[in-house]
């Protein structure tokens, strides 16, 4: 290697083997295969707040957006006019004609963290028990109330949580040792599953304020 | 005529048509496309980038007419790079040419806006009361609380002016620091690479009050933990330009056309010199029609990929052939050689840790941290070996921590990678498989939690008498993909088909990918590696690490480009684009950022963790320690929740806290005082006895609570707050769609280290403050919004890991109705702080609590076991079993004249990066000639940094990316064995100033700061820039 400097870690070598109590506790002392873990968010929600549609669960995904500028910008009007102007997410044909849902369905994701509102798109281009909904279309662009929350839509982030995993938080230990942004816990959400299905009645929450407005959700 | 009366020709005669009626001549007035050509008139043109985190860092023409911003396209005066590497240009895509929209749209923030019940709780108040009476008044009565405080995000906000917004603030954040402790008042801004400036402005600013700065490349999920754990190394990519270096390229996960719009031409161009490329991505992404092939797993089952990858690479070209090239690399640049013990367990053994030279009798010949030195074989001598370069060289020694094939003794050695051969010992060792666990959305296995494998053992003496079985890395590596080498045993396979973890057949289970295509990849991939010296490359993306088991995946790839040698090539290697993590002049602008030319150490907390615990999130776990234990866990109190192991690696120093101390953290040193004690002891102490607490013991009550917040360059309520309805309820305190019930109205287990409340907060932020130019979700959440400027109307920095150049943003046109530039927003509040400030505040004594921090000696605090002081495990030790202790005496009316100037502390302690630190002397004083020096007030004589341009200068002239002297002292500092040349270039003596930045693109230079980074040898002018 150029100058033979060498990796900043306990070995000084490229480490494969992570040797810490927690690593092994953990069973990632060498690499193996772990499927997805179960966030448990579908059962508290599946059929809880029946509208008459069918409910169908899929695994929730986020991709990096195409129609704002990187993961922030998405109310950016040309770009909103180069899409469908608001809140999509994607669904495969498969899954769609399971939920009774066409292209340009108003749909409403859902679990125990929270709901959202979107368009569907319905292409080839997804796997059948996948969703996908490019981060961060923001609520207030086109997106109307939520029949579950009461609320305005809901972002992508309102049907997941923050789940931490222990070997992140190791410290102390050579290359394992905390540095800002170097290293610590990280907020992975790809193992959320949601409930999909079609909205019954589209809601702009347009009109009057009811008296209690302001008053938090149970 | 006149044009009035030209234009009455209404019974003009129509004109003959022509071309067989085709064409006809009319003369009705064009007088309108002038307006059209009017619009893409303009009377300058001016350079400068996007504030964007997106890792483009293109540079753009931005296009102004009197005044106004009208248009903006690419610019195309890059120099070449290399010869023989295409050009870098035209950077830039359709998402940035819309940006200009923003200036001039209905979404955009003009005015400095307030809730407006909160104004008038203020203005009532503010009437009879000092600016922090005021404040207190309303935060210390609930019903004058709630009324804002409940209503966030449902309108309301009203615009106000900046003098009456700025005292708020200022008062909000006095009190605070007064009451409960500067560590009470937070910043979340990401990225500070986009536009390092303005991030600099409010992290400064809070640095100096004692507030803290929150983490984001982690709490975005972009930091992928498997580079850290493999290579010390946060991030370290090639940049796009490498990829036209690649033999052959594996895009997994990652949708570099759409994601990396202004690189991927790189990726095109490649292809035409002959590179394969297989794009793995579980749907039809836009990279998959690059792809001579196309593998689409189902999602989240990366890792069973390539695990049947490598076992693929390490049958044929380990196993089965010898391939020197890749022999060597695993021998010379990787810890395969080295010894792990095994322990006994139900008549097999398991693996443990790595041997160190403290176990083997007389350490080696080594008397410095014996603890911290890894041991191997020497394959000519067969001897036990602590070869240079491992982490206990690092400290406290010189000229031994390095790759040169010595051992500490200075012997040349050959380390041995197999114990196999003449006279091996072979043994029955588990290991664990979680495979069976699956959901039902997923495919689970039936091949047992534990997997016996036989491999190759020696038993070695131990120092004080004793023995301990031993394996190497190598060999383990070898059993745990299942290969079968003829030592018997069983969970190897024979052939690609067998139903054994990992082969290629049982991954064709899991991924639903054909095994034929998984064979075809790795040769494909292993053989190119092998005819070019290691030029394969992943490109690898978030697909890929935003999964709870992201490590598994990132460390099986990383595995395969290791087991062919590409790591560190030209080329070759891991490429992780994932956020914009490379600033490039790091180590000039830390001092800027964190106020480290006034005070050390600054507060930085790492977001996921907090978040977690203050947005209540942990209230709600599902996961349980059970779920994911290894059933060859050691003995252990393992069985807590998540939220407990976070409390436990906080308490041992491991990760930051904030709060820190449930005790005001400015009310410390004198209590330590009057008892007699220096801060540290008394700190120590007071935790171990009770008398101090730490505040992640209980995130619920009042005291521990983040009171103030300030959001800048970024939408965390409407982007990346994972968690979104937990935010609203638990932080804000607000109307909210949370649907699930806490672990207390489920009866499920509660946490063991923190305690449960039975009705959990709402509403813990007095105070949220947001600057942004449009009005985005945080935004409409705020009890602030303060209107900044945008990427055309403020003066910045911007770098990439994709390219070498440093873009400016300039301002080309001055900032839009009331809008300010960050620096300058900061810079106001600074001023408003440091008038009202002495209402409550002096010079005061603050605590600091660190964690224990990689690349300091402290990293290597406990090398056997992990031992918790707050369970009578093990003494509390600052800096040691517990956080550092520090005390930073902050004169809070002078935060202003300290924001504004270079402080004292660069010429005092110097300044540097990851374990190397310079002299810098001469930077300041040619910092005061540049920027001039205050005449006036507590920073007479110091550098001023009163403008976003003389901050710009701090950066480019402290940093050796920009500045060839300061390169010069960073690269002889470099952990080089002394054998090693210079590198082979010297850096020109030559300062780059802003000035010129803004005239043409610019390359950073190379930098040696960081040692050991991941991928040596890229195209990359700048070598190991530290990545924030």
């Amino acid at each position: 290697m150029n100058e033979l400097i060498p990796w900043r870690t306990l070995t000084g070598r490229q480490q494969l083997y992570q040797d810490h109590l927690w690593m092994r506790a953990f069973g990632e002392a060498l690499v193996t295969w772990k499927p997805p873990v179960d966030l448990k968010t579908i059962a508290g929600a599946l059929g809880m707040r029946p509208n008459g549609n069918k409910e169908i669960v899929l695994n929730f995904i986020t991709p990096h957006q195409k129609w704002g500028i990187h993961s922030t910008y998405s109310d950016n009007l040309l770009m909103l006019t180069l899409n469908r102007g608001g809140p999509v997410v994607w669904m495969s044909e498969t899954d769609a004609r399971s939920a009774g849902l066409v292209d340009n369905d108003w749909v409403e994701v859902f679990n125990t963290n929270g709901a959202l509102t979107a368009r569907v798109v319905v292409s080839q281009r997804v796997n059948p028990g996948m969703m996908m909904m490019y981060h961060a279309q923001e609520k207030i662009v086109n997106t109307p109330g939520s029949e579950i929350t009461g609320n305005r839509g809901g972002i992508h982030n309102s049907v997941t949580r923050t789940v931490l995993k222990p070997t992140h938080m190791i410290g102390g230990y050579a290359q394992q040792s905390y540095g800002f942004n170097y290293y610590g816990t990280v907020g992975s959400n790809r193992d959320e599953f949601i409930v999909v299905r079609k909205m019954a009645k589209v809601d702009w929450l347009e009109g009057p304020l009811p008296a209690d407005h302001g008053s938090k959700v149970a | 005529m006149s044009h009035f009366l030209d234009r009455l020709n209404f019974f003009r005669r129509k004109a003959e048509p022509f071309a067989n009626g085709h064409g006809i001549t009319t003369e009705e007035s064009r007088a309108w496309e002038d307006g059209y050509r009017q619009r893409w008139q303009h009377d300058k043109i001016v350079r400068s980038t996007h504030g964007v985190n997106c890792t483009g860092s293109c540079s753009w023409k931005i296009y102004v007419k009197g005044g106004i911003v009208t248009w903006e396209t690419q610019q195309t005066d890059y120099p070449r790079t290399r010869p023989d590497l295409p050009n870098h240009e035209p950077r830039g895509c359709a998402r940035g040419a819309s940006y200009s929209w923003y200036l001039y749209s209905g979404a955009r923030v003009k005015y400095p806006l307030i809730r407006a019940r909160l104004l008038k709780l203020w203005r009532e108040a503010r009437m009879v009361m000092t600016p922090v009476a005021a404040w207190a008044s309303i935060v210390e009565n609930k019903a004058k609380r709630d009324s804002y405080t409940t209503i966030r995000g449902h309108g309301g906000l009203v615009r106000a002016k900046w003098d009456e917004v700025n005292e708020i603030i200022a008062a909000a954040n006095a009190y605070t620091a007064k009451t409960w402790g500067p560590d009470r008042i937070i910043g979340f801004s990401p990225i500070p690479a986009m536009s390092m400036v303005s991030y600099a402005a409010g992290s400064r600013y809070l640095s100096l009050m004692g507030g803290v700065c929150m983490s984001f490349y982690d709490w975005y999920c972009d930091l992928p933990p498997a580079s850290p754990q493999t290579w010390g190394e946060q991030t370290d990519v090639p940049e796009s330009a490498d990829w036209y270096n690649a033999g052959y390229i594996i895009v997994w996960g990652s949708n570099v056309p759409q994601t990396r719009t202004p690189d991927a031409h790189f990726y095109t161009e490649v292809r035409y010199k002959g590179t394969k490329s297989a794009v793995v991505s579980p749907d039809y992404a836009e990279a998959t029609k690059f792809a001579d092939i196309w593998l689409a797993p189902k999602q989240g089952t990366d890792a069973a990929l390539a695990l049947a990858m490598g076992h693929v690479i390490l049958r044929e070209y380990h196993l089965d052939r010898d391939v020197p090239f890749f022999k060597d690399y695993a021998r010379r640049y990787t810890d395969m050689p080295y010894l792990v013990r095994l322990v006994e367990r139900d008549g097999r053994y398991v693996p443990e840790r790595l041997l160190r030279s403290s176990e083997v009798p007389g350490a080696l010949g080594e008397t410095n941290n014996t603890e911290w030195k890894t041991v191997a074989f020497d394959e000519a001598s067969g001897a036990l070996v602590a070869p240079l370069g491992s982490i206990g060289y690092r400290w406290g020694e010189q000229g031994k921590w390095n790759l040169e094939s010595k051992d500490g003794q200075g012997g040349d050695v050959s380390l041995r990678l197999s114990l196999a051969g003449e006279g091996a010992e072979f043994a029955a060792v588990d290991f664990p498989y979680f495979g069976g666990r699956a959901s039902e959305h997923f495919v689970a296995t039936q091949h047992g939690e534990v997997l016996t494998r036989t491999l190759p053992v020696r038993r070695i003496a131990l120092e004080g008498g004793g023995t301990v079985a031993v394996a190497t890395v190598y060999d383990l590596m070898m059993a745990n993909y299942g290969l079968d080498r003829g030592f018997g045993g069983g969970n190897v396979a024979t052939s690609y088909d067998d139903d054994t973890p990992f082969t290629p057949a049982w991954a064709e289970r899991i991924t639903g990918v054909k095994r034929e295509a998984i064979i075809t990849v790795a040769r494909e991939f292993a053989t190119n590696a092998e005819q070019t010296n290691g030029r394969s490359m992943v490109i690898i993306g978030a697909a890929m690490n935003h999964w709870y088991h992201m490590d598994m995946s990132y460390r099986g790839v990383i595995n395969m480009l290791v087991f062919c040698g590409a790591v560190g090539q030209s080329g070759g290697g891991w490429a992780h684009y994932v956020g914009q993590e490379k600033l490039r002049p790091q180590t000039g602008w830390q001092p800027l950022a964190f106020g480290l030319d006034w005070s050390r150490p600054p507060r930085q907390m790492n977001s996921t963790s907090f978040f977690y615990a203050q947005t209540d999130q942990w209230r709600y776990e599902t996961i349980t320690a059970g779920d994911i234990l290894s059933p060859l866990a050691p003995e252990g109190d393992w069985d807590v929740s998540m939220i407990d192991y976070n409390v436990r690696a906080e308490r041992m120093g491991w990760l930051p806290s904030a709060p820190q101390l449930k005790q005001n953290p400015l009310g410390i040193a004198a209590a330590a005082r009057a008892k007699g004690m220096a801060p540290k002891d008394y700190v120590a102490a007071g935790l171990t006895d009770g008398t101090l607490d730490m505040s992640c013991h209980d995130p619920d009550d009042p005291a521990n609570w983040p009171r103030n917040m300030f959001v800048w360059r970024s939408n965390i309520l409407g982007s990346s707050g994972k968690g979104h309805e937990y935010f609203l309820k638990h932080l804000l305190g607000t109307t909210h769609g949370l649907q699930g019930k806490d672990l207390g109205d489920e009866g499920r287990r509660r946490s063991k280290e923190v305690k449960w409340h039975a009705e959990a907060p709402q509403g813990k932020l007095d105070l949220l403050v947001t600057l942004d130019f449009r009005m985005s979700t945080t935004c409409v959440y705020s009890d602030i919004v303060l209107p900044t400027a945008t990427w055309y109307e403020k003066n910045d920095l911007n770098t990439s890991d994709m390219h070498p150049f440093i873009h400016p943003l300039s301002a080309a046109v001055d900032p839009a109705w009331e809008a300010r530039s960050d620096w300058d927003i900061y810079k106001g509040l600074a001023k408003k702080f440091s008038e009202i400030a002495p209402e409550v505040l002096g010079v005061e004594e603050d605590v600091v609590l660190t964690p224990v921090l990689h690349d300091t000696a402290a990293e290597m605090a406990q090398a056997m076991d992990v031992k918790d002081w707050k369970r009578g495990e093990i003494a509390a030790i600052p800096g040691k079993t517990m956080a550092n202790v520090a005390v930073v005496t902050r004169d809070y009316a002078k935060l202003y004249d300290q924001f504004t100037a270079l402080g004292p502390l660069l010429e005092k302690l110097g300044n540097g990066g990851k374990g190397i630190g310079w002299n810098t002397d001469h930077e300041v004083k040619a910092l005061g000639e540049l920027n001039g020096v205050h005449t006036t007030g507590s920073a007479a004589g110091r550098p001023r940094i009163v403008t976003d341009i003389d901050a710009t200068e701090v950066i480019l002239m402290l940093a050796p990316e920009t500045n060839g002297e300061v390169a010069v002292k960073a690269w002889t500092r470099s952990p080089r064995p002394p054998a090693a040349s210079m590198p082979t270039w010297r850096a020109p003596r030559r300062t780059r100033r802003s000035a010129s930045a803004t005239s043409r693109p610019s390359r950073a230079r190379s930098s040696p700061r960081p040692p050991g980074r991941a991928s040596r040898a890229r195209r990359s002018a700048t070598p190991p820039a530290g990545p924030m």
